[in-house]
């Protein structure tokens, strides 16, 4: 018996009891049924990708399914890779919104969203599984959709919602549309939809067909994906949308992009020219550090959260480049590491961001509010959760007892490698690419600090703070899932290397990057080898021989209070402040992020030179958007206000216009 | 090019070392190096002026060992000058009580000696001596920046 | 044979002559004229292609063609124009000669068109197809350019003739179902739009369309 179809056929089973339990049941039971039934979904598909990574293949064709086109599905080692990833984080985000949904049976608890959720999981499991292109199509719009309509839930509760929901919806049907121009003109070139066909003949097609195909689908791939600067969409959608739902767009949802991407560049169209790799590797590199900078300067923790997706889309966009361009400049060895440490980045980085944004939604349930500025002393209050998140950050800012070192680490191998015959493009362009990881990585540490010393540590900032409450323990269980997860690929991350093995080879991309090793990760190609578990049991028993030795030793010990400069007790006033910890490398950064400030001084009534009150007031825009996108929806509102004179009220000129048309189309006809 | 120039015009500006006073045996636990934390309990600031003076490149009292230190938690010697206000009593008691041992107390002044010229006014609560221990005392109203330099080398031994 | 093609172009050049006329006159009771000749016309070429392959269903369709097309629309017209008392078109949008002009052009258009439709079935009736498809175009031509409501419903029903003429003579007949059903859907549009048209002469006082103008933006 085939696991990959038995998985994927309890997946959507249990979609569909998920989504019916939703719609009957009263609201004490609701999201407790959901809940289950979503990690239900979710630990269908991470056995079927199991299945598929661990060698099992399968395809089917279900030709009555859809009108004209049919379905057709096939489950490959790739495929598998991003069922896992998908169906581990929907185990999370199910477990976890059990407790978030709540009993009460509103905003995200209602009817409609919960029945959404198990859709929406089983609408993400079916894009990896798409074997033709109307498939795939189908797929990626339903996620869309569901998608859309999970971030509208919460829209009662303020302005910024529907605005967020706007541009998300804008941005990915404009996605949507250039992925469909990009495939259709490929299946047409192809002369079949179907993907085994397209591999077949992509050979055989023209470069300028080629290239346009890869342009146009790398755009709305990576738009989807949320790389810069197709950006604008991840900060709005991933702050306003309930945690459990960001926790899933952001850790999933941004990987069907990447899963997009890989299997176009690589699969369908067998590796290209060396100009895609470079426009993917400059649109990854600019990711990575634009993202990563906002992320710094940024107090709303969830659009810190959003932000850190994009710069770390930019560093596996980046992996992906540099496997592209060593394909083309013959280092097939290095190339497979590169893309091995790509997808790798790609399931650590789902792991410890459903963790990270299941803690955001755990403060926010806790305290009510998510800006930094006003948090503070959670620790005390929220032990779990701070105790979760810290992993979660541990794993964010690559330090290396966490699970994006060991992805990060492939990354740099990869690039570093002393390719001495790889050409001088290469030369040139992989120390950039080393500096770029580099300075993404030190300001990745600085933002992941901020977020734990200035949000769980010291006192309270906020009265809002000081009265936090600790999740639910379906809400802490929730997190210690992806907490577990994180931990063991951050320690045995060996246990991935023969299903990267497989993909790669599925893939054709080179041979296999890793050897033999249970504990340790060797590389094959280029000869390094990490071995997470020796240095985490190396730092445990460092530490506790420390402790050891000093209780051994023996000095007399007195408590003293903190040391607060002599006059009186420290106040929450005097902390830093998410915004001042960040101010120093705002100010470095000052040419790229550009800050707007605006100083109001209150002159008292008896003189202008006695001041009552100073009010310092500072934002910091998105210039990409403001440079990029403000004037292009100016001038669609100007069309758009242009085109309202064509609707002149006379009922001759709108019978004049269609006349017009069909003269045109026969016109048109005859010519031909 | 122009600061390197200005050092070989200049020079040497600091003192030659006069020869070494008797050292304290109490600080021998700090075997010659000494961090200094300085509390202005009340002063007028002309002691503080001569104390900057004795850490400044003429006087140079870092050549022996001594060194300022912003915290009281990495200090071995507490200087105080001044009386001990009313408002600052607490504070230096704190001061004092948050460093670690072994510690002592270098009073520099007349006024942390029996409070000077401000005896008996309003505010003032005593000399040093009554709110913390006293172990070194530089009398001058204010002391000579050498006078200082000297107590503190009886401290380090250098 | 020879006599049933010349009849049928005989039919044809008639169908297309009448609409050209109508172009032409601008009193409103001349252009119910025109509407009735035309549609004998019309039954003249089901009538033809019947008796070419004898089927009774074809016949039928003929006999139901000509009394709808030539009796009964043209005399619900009638009893529309009764009660508007206004009788002749006022200053059209585009003068005659310019119309006329439009209606050559677009008469070529339908013959370059339709070249693929004809190249099908080179017989005579395909060769006559784009007669219908001229029309069409003329009766479209009619409704954006005249100010009457009567016009209108003449351009409405002259694009229902056309589009009748291109399934006789390209296909060679249309079964009975499909023109019994496309005939009720006319009969309803046009009884629908005589009772529009009696409101806007209530409204308005006299029936130009000009007058309609809330169906837009500002």
């Amino acid at each position: 018996m085939n696991p990959v179809p038995t998985g994927l056929a309890a997946a959507g089973v249990l979609a569909a009891t998920g989504a019916a339990v939703a719609l009957v049941l009263p609201a004490r039971w609701r999201s407790a049924a959901v809940g289950v039934a979503t990690a239900g979904v979710g630990a269908a598909g991470a056995a079927a990708g199991v299945a598929a990574v661990s060698g099992h293949g399968w395809r089917a064709e279900y030709p009555d399914v859809l009108p004209l086109a049919g379905v057709s599905l096939a489950v490959d080692p790739l495929a598998g890779w991003f069922l896992l990833l998908t169906g581990a984080v929907a185990v999370v985000v199910g477990v976890y919104a059990i407790g978030y949904a709540g009993r009460g049976g509103h905003g995200p608890g209602a009817r409609g969203p919960l029945a959404l959720l198990p859709v929406f999981v089983a609408a993400m499991l079916l894009v990896p599984a798409a074997a033709d292109v109307p498939t795939f199509l189908l797929a990626w719009e339903l996620t869309a959709v569901t998608s859309l309509l999970l971030v509208l839930v919460e829209h009662r509760h303020g302005p910024a919602v529907l605005p967020a929901g706007l541009w998300y919806a804008v941005m990915t049907q404009a996605g949507f549309v250039t992925i469909l121009i990009g495939l259709v003109w490929l299946a047409a070139a192809a002369g079949d939809p179907s993907f085994a066909a397209i591999q077949d003949a992509a050979g055989g097609l023209s470069g300028p067909v080629r290239g346009g195909v890869f342009v146009l689908c790398v755009a709305g791939f990576a738009a989807k994906a949320g790389a810069v600067p197709l950006h604008p969409w991840l900060p709005r959608a991933h702050a306003e949308a309930p945690a459990h739902v960001s926790a899933l767009m952001s850790a999933a949802m941004v990987k069907l992009g990447v899963y997009g991407i890989v299997r176009l560049g690589f699969d369908l169209l067998g590796g290209g020219p060396r100009w895609w790799w470079l426009a993917l590797g400059a649109v990854g590199m600019l990711s990575a550090l634009y993202g990563i900078l906002q992320a710094a300067v940024a107090t709303d923790l969830k659009k810190l959260l959003a932000f850190s997706t994009s710069e770390n889309v930019g560093l596996i966009l980046l992996g992906l480049a540099a496997a592209g361009l060593l394909a083309s400049a013959g280092q097939p060895a290095v190339a497979a590491v590169a893309l091995a440490a790509a997808l790798l980045h790609a399931a650590n980085h789902a792991g410890f961001k459903a963790l990270l944004f299941c803690g955001a939604g755990s403060v926010l349930r806790g305290t009510g509010v998510r800006d930094l500025d006003r948090l503070g002393g959670l620790s005390r209050r929220m032990p779990a959760t701070t105790a979760l998140v810290c992993v979660g950050a541990l794993g964010a800012a690559a330090l290396p007892l966490g699970n994006g070192f060991v992805s990060e680490w492939l990354l740099l191998q990869a690039l570093l490698h002393q390719a001495t015959d790889a050409g001088t493009l290469w030369t040139v362009v992989a120390p950039v690419a080393v500096a770029v990881v580099a300075l993404t990585a030190g300001v990745g540490v600085a933002t992941f600090v901020k977020v734990v010393g200035t949000g769980f540590l010291a006192r309270p900032r906020g009265e809002e703070a000081a009265a936090a409450r600790e999740s639910p323990p379906s809400m802490v269980a929730g997190m210690v899932l992806a907490a577990a997860a994180c931990c063991a690929l951050a320690v045995l991350p060996a246990l991935a290397g023969p299903a990267l093995d497989r993909v790669t080879a599925g893939l054709r991309a080179g041979p296999r990057p890793f050897e033999g090793g249970a504990v340790d990760l060797r590389l094959a190609g280029v000869g390094s080898t990490i071995a997470p578990l020796w240095i985490a049991a190396g730092v445990v028993g460092l530490a506790v021989a420390t402790a050891v030795m000093a209780r051994l030793a023996g000095r007399p010990r007195r408590r003293a209070a903190a040391w607060d400069c002599g006059d009186g007790p420290l106040t929450a006033r005097m902390e830093y402040t998410a915004t001042s910890f960040a101010e120093p490398l705002q100010r470095v950064f000052d040419d790229v992020l550009a800050p707007e400030q605006d100083v109001d001084v209150t002159p008292a009534a008896e003189s202008a030179y006695l001041v009552r009150s100073v009010q310092y007031r500072r934002r910091l825009p998105d210039r990409i958007e403001a440079r990029l996108y403000r004037p292009l929806i100016a001038a669609v509102e100007v069309a758009g206000r242009a085109a309202r004179g064509l609707a002149t009220g006379s009922v001759h000129r709108y019978l004049a216009y269609m006349l017009a048309a069909l003269i045109l189309v026969l016109f048109a006809a005859a010519v031909r | 090019m122009g600061l390197v120039r200005r050092i070989r015009e200049r020079g040497r500006v600091a003192q030659p070392a006069t020869p070494r006073p008797e050292p304290l045996p109490a600080a021998a636990g700090l075997a010659g190096s000494v961090q200094v934390r300085h509390v202005d309990a009340g002063s007028c600031n002309g002691c503080e002026i001569e104390v900057g003076q004795a850490f400044g490149p003429v006087y140079d009292a870092e050549r022996h060992g001594v060194r300022l230190v912003a915290s009281p938690r990495h200090a071995d010697v507490l200087t105080v000058t001044g009386p001990v206000t009313v408002n600052m009593a607490g504070p230096l008691r704190t001061t004092y009580e948050a460093m670690p041992r072994p510690r002592m107390v270098v009073a520099v002044g007349d006024c942390a000696r029996d409070c000077g010229m401000f005896a008996g006014g309003p505010g003032v609560l005593g000399p040093v001596g009554d709110v913390v221990p006293v172990d070194v005392l530089v009398p001058g109203c204010p002391p000579e920046p050498a006078a200082i330099v000297a107590a503190l080398r009886g401290v380090s031994g250098r | 044979m020879p006599v049933n093609d010349q009849l049928l172009s005989l039919a044809c050049g008639l169908f297309l002559l009448c609409a050209v006329g109508v172009l032409w006159r601008r009193e409103l009771t001349a252009l119910i004229g025109l509407l009735t000749l035309q549609g004998a016309a019309l039954a003249g070429i089901a009538v033809l292609l019947a008796l070419d392959d004898p089927h009774p269903e074809a016949l039928a369709v003929a006999v139901a063609v000509g009394v709808l097309k030539a009796g009964v629309l043209p005399w619900l017209l009638r009893r529309i124009l009764a009660r508007v008392p206004a009788a002749r078109e006022t200053a059209p949008l585009v003068n005659v000669a310019a119309s006329l002009l439009a209606a050559a052009a677009m008469t070529l258009l339908a013959y370059a068109a339709a070249r693929p439709l004809v190249d099908l079935a080179p017989a005579a009736t395909a060769r006559a197809a784009p007669v219908g498809l001229a029309v069409v175009l003329i009766g479209f031509f009619l409704a954006a350019t005249r100010r009457r409501a009567v016009s209108q419903i003449v351009g409405l029903l002259l694009v229902d003739n056309g589009i009748a003429a291109v399934a006789f003579l390209a296909t060679g007949g249309v079964p009975l179902v499909v023109e019994l059903g496309v005939s009720a859907d006319l009969l309803l549009a046009v009884l629908v739009l005589q009772v529009l048209t009696t409101r806007l002469q209530a409204a308005f006082g006299d029936t130009d369309l000009d007058d309609l103008r809330e169906l837009r933006d500002r």
